[in-house]
């Protein structure tokens, strides 16, 4: 029996989808801290990891990394390990 | 300026009542943070909760299956970086770079806690640590404060 997994692999529909790490606001973490995280992490610039700090701070959520669902993992994990809130999902842009 | 430039690094300049304080904090989260390695995901405190999230917004069992394999490395990464403060706030000791950037993971795994015991809000502002919001939380809020302060010190002098 054909799964909705083996119909996405045989399509193409979702797997080539990459996966992307989500960074949710909280009212604890300090703006510069979780701008030093963003350029630590990923070596953003300055004025990157701003950016979406501020979309952090403003809409609730930014998008700071994608990729493959491991290395999304891998970004996740570092997230956590610094404190920030960080989930990862499939890319539904 | 809380760090003073010598030869080989830095040394941290805070009062010796602040560094005790501080270490005695350290301390009490790294036993929060030993008793919730040995808990199931599912079972720690709520204070402790920030500490350790979950990695999928809307999909329980692979959220599960995350926190299983990561909980305990998760925990330890947490208290190495608090360990690691320990030794820094140590009188006279010299520090590098890369321990600051140890010791402003552990300030802020502070911080994350005790904003969760107090609720911090969005909405909460400097005025909020007024002795009319009462009893034990004003000096609870007076400690989130400082360490907020010296989270952003500390920054500042990573960034220099």
């Amino acid at each position: 029996m054909s799964t909705v997994t083996d119909v996405e692999r045989t399509t193409g529909t979702v797997v080539d989808r990459p996966w992307v790490v989500i960074v949710w606001n909280d009212p604890i973490n300090l703006m510069s801290y979780v701008t030093w995280v963003f350029q630590k992490l990923f070596g953003y610039s300055l004025e990157k990891a701003t950016a979406l700090m501020l979309d952090v701070h403003e809409k609730g959520r930014a998008v700071v990394s994608s990729g493959t669902r491991e290395r999304a993992e891998v970004d996740v994990q570092r997230l956590h390990e610094h404190g920030l809130w960080a989930t990862m999902q499939r890319d539904d842009a | 300026m809380i760090f003073e430039h010598v030869d080989g690094g830095l040394r941290l300049t805070i009062d010796d009542h602040s560094r005790k304080v501080v270490v005695h904090l350290l301390g009490e989260l790294r036993q929060e943070l030993e008793a919730a390695k040995a808990a199931a995901p599912e079972q720690i405190g709520d204070h402790m909760k920030r500490l350790f999230p979950s990695a999928y917004h809307d999909d329980s069992k692979l959220n599960d299956e995350y926190r299983r394999l990561t909980h305990a490395d998760l925990a330890d990464s947490h208290l190495a970086a608090i360990d690691d403060a320990v030794k820094l706030l140590a009188a006279d000791r010299v520090i590098g770079t890369d321990d600051l950037e140890r010791f402003v993971r552990a300030l802020n795994a502070m911080r994350l806690v005790l904003g969760t015991v107090l609720d911090v809000s969005e909405d909460d502002d400097d005025d909020t640590d007024d002795p009319a919001n009462g009893g034990v939380s004003s000096p609870q809020r007076e400690v989130y404060d400082y360490l907020g302060w010296l989270l952003h010190a500390t920054l500042d002098e990573l960034q220099t």
